[in-house]
């Protein structure tokens, strides 16, 4: 009963010289390296991406700025945030003004944890969230530390009472 | 379900990333091996858990990995095929003591991690005292000696 069951389990094994058993298959061997060196080429690739900063957190890809002195309003913020990472967006006010806002899609996503300088008011609407600061000055910069909350598409606008910038991130899971 | 989630994604990343590593990636482990091993464990517990560090959390990360495990063994002991692809197959690099250096090459396996295996499990002196060995589906090299060895 013992051999019967034996050679049932190893029916599938060939015979290697007529002496050993083994469940070589040479095809497959072929194919998986083939596909192994191709897998080395995409972890490079990878990884080099993420040092040109295409995955988040730093690289000469990641770090963008939309508007400009002549705009009035500037914001350097990261291309690519992750999941749970801190991530901050620099703000800076090239005219006089004391009010920031941001559309519905920035609040629902992310989670402000911190503003610098502190804001004197903030309100929350069904459209969007304002920050007033206090005294402002020309060229102030105003800090935002986040935390992203909801992977995907992250797409959003900020303005400044005045101009309206358009800001497009991408959340990691 | 977050953490369901997580524990599956993060199992069929380990897999798909340590077969694409090859079979000798971890085999043979070397001290920097165990601790390269050591971080790769911390950094996955890391993803793994994110900030929830709870007793339930805990419980049902490993839960989950575990019955992903269970599942996958049923699969690849229904569907031989599908065991061969994801555990790799064995290897024969040396033939009746013939060395198949173009195998040998492509596997990442030397003469002397042959003679490693041959004096560790076998005692044996040389390679010609070898018939048969095998890289198998672990990465660990077994050794069949020649009957007059």
């Amino acid at each position: 009963m013992l051999r019967l069951t034996a050679i049932i389990s190893f029916k599938h094994m060939k015979k290697h010289n007529q002496e050993l058993d083994i469940d070589e298959d040479l095809a497959l061997e072929h194919k998986s390296l083939i596909l192994e060196r191709i897998g080395w080429i995409l972890m490079l690739l990878f990884v080099v991406a993420a040092a040109l900063g295409f995955t988040g957190r730093g690289g000469i890809i990641n770090d963008k700025t939309e508007g400009s002195t002549a705009a009035g309003i500037e914001v350097a913020y990261e291309r690519f945030l992750r999941r749970d990472a801190p991530s901050t967006l620099k703000i800076t006010l090239h005219e006089p003004s004391s009010q920031v806002r941001f559309s519905k899609a920035f609040y629902e996503k992310v989670r402000i944890e911190e503003v610098v300088p502190e804001p004197k008011q903030v309100q929350v609407t069904h459209e969007s969230i304002l920050y007033t600061f206090e005294g402002a000055p020309v060229n102030a910069s105003l800090l935002f530390y986040l935390k992203p909350q909801k992977a995907g598409s992250l797409q959003y606008m900020v303005d400044n009472g005045k101009h309206q910038l358009s800001i497009s991130q991408y959340i990691y899971p | 379900m977050d953490s369901v989630i997580r524990g599956v994604i993060v199992y069929f990343f380990l897999l798909l990333i340590f077969r694409i590593s090859g079979k000798r990636t971890l085999s043979e482990a070397t001290v920097f091996d165990f601790v390269l091993l050591l971080i790769i464990s911390e950094t996955t517990q890391q993803a793994l858990l994110a900030d929830d560090y709870s007793i339930t959390n805990g419980f049902l990360l490993i839960t989950t990995l575990l019955i992903v495990d269970v599942g996958m063994s049923l699969f690849k002991q229904r569907f031989t095929a599908v065991e061969k692809i994801l555990d790799g197959v064995p290897l024969i690099i040396i033939d009746n003591g013939k060395m198949l250096k173009e195998r040998m090459k492509k596997s990442r396996v030397n003469e002397s991690d042959i003679m490693e295996s041959a004096r560790e499990l076998q005692g044996l002196e040389n390679l010609d005292q070898i018939k048969y060995a095998i890289l198998e589906k672990d990465g660990k090299i077994t050794i069949i000696p020649k009957e007059n060895k």
